[in-house]
């Protein structure tokens, strides 16, 4: 735990006290990226289960309904939310918006996109701990 | 560089990305936020897809998200100097996966619309 603290502790201070905090979002951003287009790929060969018949259909999405695959889409909900607020703090900054307050946007970004997944992730508690 | 990297790419990787934001956002939400712990069925998708709004708003997402992501990609791979001699290849090489897949996706998205089987 103490190590996982200040293991912690390191990468806010990495974010906090770099002049430069522009190297961790491009990071961020590229990974976010490339996990979201992998998922693109195997998103719609899930999908495209309903061309062999509608029971097919669901009993692939029924297989991903699973406690373990919701855990996984609130991980791919916070990669979508950093990279979409994260590619919104780029777009201002390329039209000159906020060009002084390029820290503060990324700071933002991490924030909401953590508040964004508590919120998604306190929705999925009962449906895990529920009905199971 | 320029030839590699002309502003148009990079402009409608902007622009898609600012109308992905919506689209994800309603996206996310419908796709199961809205009700979590219900499984997605075919016979529920296909009633939304009864809607030429859902529809477009699908088709859209589908064109986008496509573009967005293998735009992307490119200039992940053109970031390596030892790619930059092979642009035209890799380009037209990521263009025709592109084309496949909006075509495949549309082929997925079919039997909800015309109501399975
Ligand atoms: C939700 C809204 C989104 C916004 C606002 C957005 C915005 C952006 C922007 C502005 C860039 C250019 C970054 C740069 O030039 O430094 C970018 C790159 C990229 N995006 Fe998105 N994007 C979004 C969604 C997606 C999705 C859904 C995917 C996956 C299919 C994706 C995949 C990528 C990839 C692979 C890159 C290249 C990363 C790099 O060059 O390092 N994006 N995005
Ligand atoms: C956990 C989150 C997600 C769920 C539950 C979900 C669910 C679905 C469902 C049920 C469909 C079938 C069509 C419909 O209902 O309108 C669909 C289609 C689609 N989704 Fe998602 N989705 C999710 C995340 C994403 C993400 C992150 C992306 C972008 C990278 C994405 C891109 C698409 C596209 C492009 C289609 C159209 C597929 C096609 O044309 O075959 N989805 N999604």
């Amino acid at each position: 735990m103490s190590l996982k603290d200040s293991q912690l502790k390191i990468l806010l201070r990495t974010i906090l006290n770099s002049d430069e905090p522009g190297t961790l979002a491009y990071v961020f951003h590229r990974l976010t990226g490339i996990i979201l287009a992998g998922y693109l790929f195997l998103h719609i060969w899930t999908i495209s289960s309903s061309t062999i018949s509608p029971a097919a259909f669901d009993m692939k999405l029924g297989a991903f309904s699973r406690p373990l695959f919701l855990v996984l889409d609130v991980a791919l909900l916070a990669a979508a939310s950093f990279h979409a607020l994260n590619g919104v703090r780029i777009i201002f900054f390329d039209t000159g918006i906020g060009i002084k307050r390029q820290k503060l946007g990324f700071i933002l970004a991490i924030v909401l996109t953590v508040i964004i997944a508590l919120l998604a992730a306190k929705l999925l508690v009962p449906v895990i701990f529920g009905e199971g | 560089m320029n030839r590699y990297f002309s502003t148009i790419p990079w402009l409608l990787q902007r622009i898609s990305g600012a109308v992905l934001v919506v689209l994800l956002a309603v996206h996310f939400w419908v796709g199961h936020y809205a009700d979590w712990g219900e499984p997605i069925t075919f016979a529920g998708v296909q009633m939304r897809l009864q809607s030429t709004v859902f529809i477009t708003i699908d088709l859209i997402l589908l064109m986008l998200v496509v573009f967005h992501g293998l735009n992307g990609v490119r200039n992940i791979i053109l970031d390596y100097p030892a790619f930059l001699p092979h642009n035209r290849p890799i380009s037209l090489i990521l263009f025709i996966i592109g084309i496949a897949t909006v075509i495949f996706g549309i082929y997925a998205l079919y039997p909800f619309i015309t109501g399975g089987g």
